[in-house]
């Protein structure tokens, strides 16, 4: 009953960011809407269950938290990600959740401040990151690719099955990297041992996937994809490498903000402008806002946690 | 690779050699067509030829509708569809053309002067040489076995011998004290004739163009 709030907050981290990583092999007719879900359901559960304790293990070492401080931080994270979508704002799971467990820290006077810069300094390596793999990716593959010398059904079928690896490759990587943000807390608190906090995680993750909106799927797809179909493989492809590397290192982060990167990374190659006002603010909100709000959601409902009916 | 997961890809690539074979059939009887004309005028056996380009127009036709077909039922990336329709469509034009080149002659009973026959032969044997190019390139850019790069400077010199022939014969005829409304006629021809050659030499930049949007 207490997983609940982690539940919710997995169910909508699937919805939110199923499209990153499946969304260019579902606009590209690659794989039907309902294969595609099932396909990245699977990788997230299994990168979740294989690969996700780093990152479990530096949320339970952030602050020391009980099972009713677990259930503030998952609402708190929960509710700001919900507030920031009702107002249209860019929101980020990972930046929720340490912002809601940096309040209950506080105010519990227990706050693992090394831990927390080194997870702040990798929010902003992320976009970072995603820029310099894309742009080397970029350079690199497009070699092999131009010495190949494919004919046009040859390179469009190659591109095609790349968007669906690197999908499935950044469906993996999402798993393993934000089933910290799920369950993380409550791991942390002794509820449960990291091998199930990572399996219920990554199931509440694929259930966000599988109940995720077709539209908004191939609406973000269909973007990516006009970048160019090659520039979209590198994107998904470089936003997968920077997430997993960052959960070689325990660190959660976004996956949008990767996306983002490495969106800016391929265009600075390209010698084309990919910035938009809605990218950059994304980060902002990102670095800033998110965690606040988090924390004081996280606040709010410990306040309300611990209000008394007296007669 | 992985040959199973792109069958509706190969049926899109076999109907396109498909179609470019008709390309080819339309190109030749159009040729042979033109030869029977130059040599022996309006004759049963130009008639059977012009019906012969007909036909394999018409058939080019109904396999850029089948590649339609298909390519709305989305196979390929947007992006590759949108060029190969774009590039069919545009293709299309070529046994149009031809057919319709044909049928003006043989409708309007056009009789071209004895003076200007060997160059009227020299301008079809040009421009049908640098539309059996295109074809090689065409078929070069869905194989990527022949560089499409050299075929474009063959059909640009093709194009501008062409032109070079139509200015000549064109002076020649309005030089000539031939009948004026025959003069009209023979000039429609010649920039029916003439109009070959600059399509395969847009649509070989065509062609160029998207050989080198996909690399990277």
């Amino acid at each position: 009953m207490w997983l609940l709030g982690g539940v919710f907050l997995g169910w909508s981290l699937g919805q939110n960011d199923a499209a990153n990583v499946i969304g260019s092999a579902v606009a590209t007719r690659m794989l039907r809407f309902r294969t595609a879900i099932l396909l990245a359901a699977v990788f997230v559960v299994l990168g979740a269950v294989l690969e996700g304790r780093p990152g479990i293990e530096t949320y339970s070492r952030l602050t020391h938290l009980t099972l009713g401080d677990a259930v503030v931080v998952t609402v708190g994270a929960a509710l700001s990600v919900t507030l920031l979508s009702l107002f249209g704002l860019p929101s980020s799971s990972s930046q929720a959740t340490v912002g809601s467990i940096l309040a209950v820290g506080l105010l519990k006077g227990q706050c693992n401040l090394a831990g927390f810069t080194k997870v702040a300094m990798c929010w902003v390596g992320t976009p970072l990151g995603g820029a310099i793999i894309a742009m080397g990716l970029y350079l690199v593959l497009g070699v092999v690719y131009n010495r190949l010398r494919w004919n046009l059904f040859q390179s469009d079928a190659a591109l095609r099955l790349g968007l669906l690896l690197a999908g499935a490759y950044g469906a993996y990587a999402l798993g393993a990297n934000n089933v910290a943000n799920v369950m993380g807390v409550f791991a942390g608190a002794g509820v449960i041992d990291v091998p199930t906090a990572a399996l219920a995680g990554g199931a509440s993750m694929a259930l966000g996937i599988l109940t995720c909106n077709r539209r908004v799927i191939e609406t973000v797809g269909r973007g990516l994809v006009r970048l160019n179909p090659y520039g979209a493989f590198v994107v998904l492809l470089a936003q997968a490498i920077t997430v997993h590397i960052y959960t070689q290192l325990g660190v959660p982060v976004s996956t949008s903000q990767a996306v983002i990167g490495a969106i800016l990374g391929v265009g600075a190659v390209r010698g084309i402008n990919t910035v938009r006002p809605r990218m950059l603010l994304h980060i902002v909100v990102g670095w800033v806002l998110t965690p606040v709000l988090g924390g004081v959601m996280a606040l709010l409902v410990h306040v309300a946690r611990h209000l008394r009916y007296v007669p | 690779m992985l040959r199973f997961l792109f069958r509706k890809e190969r049926q899109v690539e076999q109907f396109i050699f498909s179609y470019i074979d008709y390309l080819g059939e339309a190109r030749e009887r159009f040729a042979k067509a033109m030869e029977v004309y130059l040599r022996d005028g309006l004759c049963d056996n130009f008639r059977f030829l012009a019906e012969q380009t007909h036909k394999a127009e018409s058939k080019a036709d109904d396999v850029r509708y089948a590649v339609e077909s298909m390519m709305y039922e989305q196979a390929l990336l947007p992006e590759s569809r949108g060029d190969i329709l774009g590039l069919l469509e545009a293709v299309d034009a070529v046994p149009g053309i031809f057919d319709r080149t044909l049928y003006t002659i043989d409708n309007r009973r056009i009789q071209v002067p004895e003076f200007l026959i060997a160059e009227l032969r020299e301008m079809v044997q040009v421009s049908v040489e640098a539309v059996e190019a295109f074809e090689k390139q065409l078929r070069g850019l869905f194989t990527a076995h022949e560089d499409v790069r050299p075929l474009i400077q063959l059909i640009n010199r093709n194009e501008s011998q062409v032109d070079h022939i139509e200015r000549n014969v064109m002076r020649q005829l309005f030089d000539s004290p031939i009948d004026p409304f025959a003069k009209i006629q023979t000039k429609d021809l010649l920039v029916e004739l003439a109009d070959i050659s600059d399509l395969a030499h847009q649509l070989s930049r065509r062609v160029y163009i998207i050989s080198v949007k996909r690399r990277v």
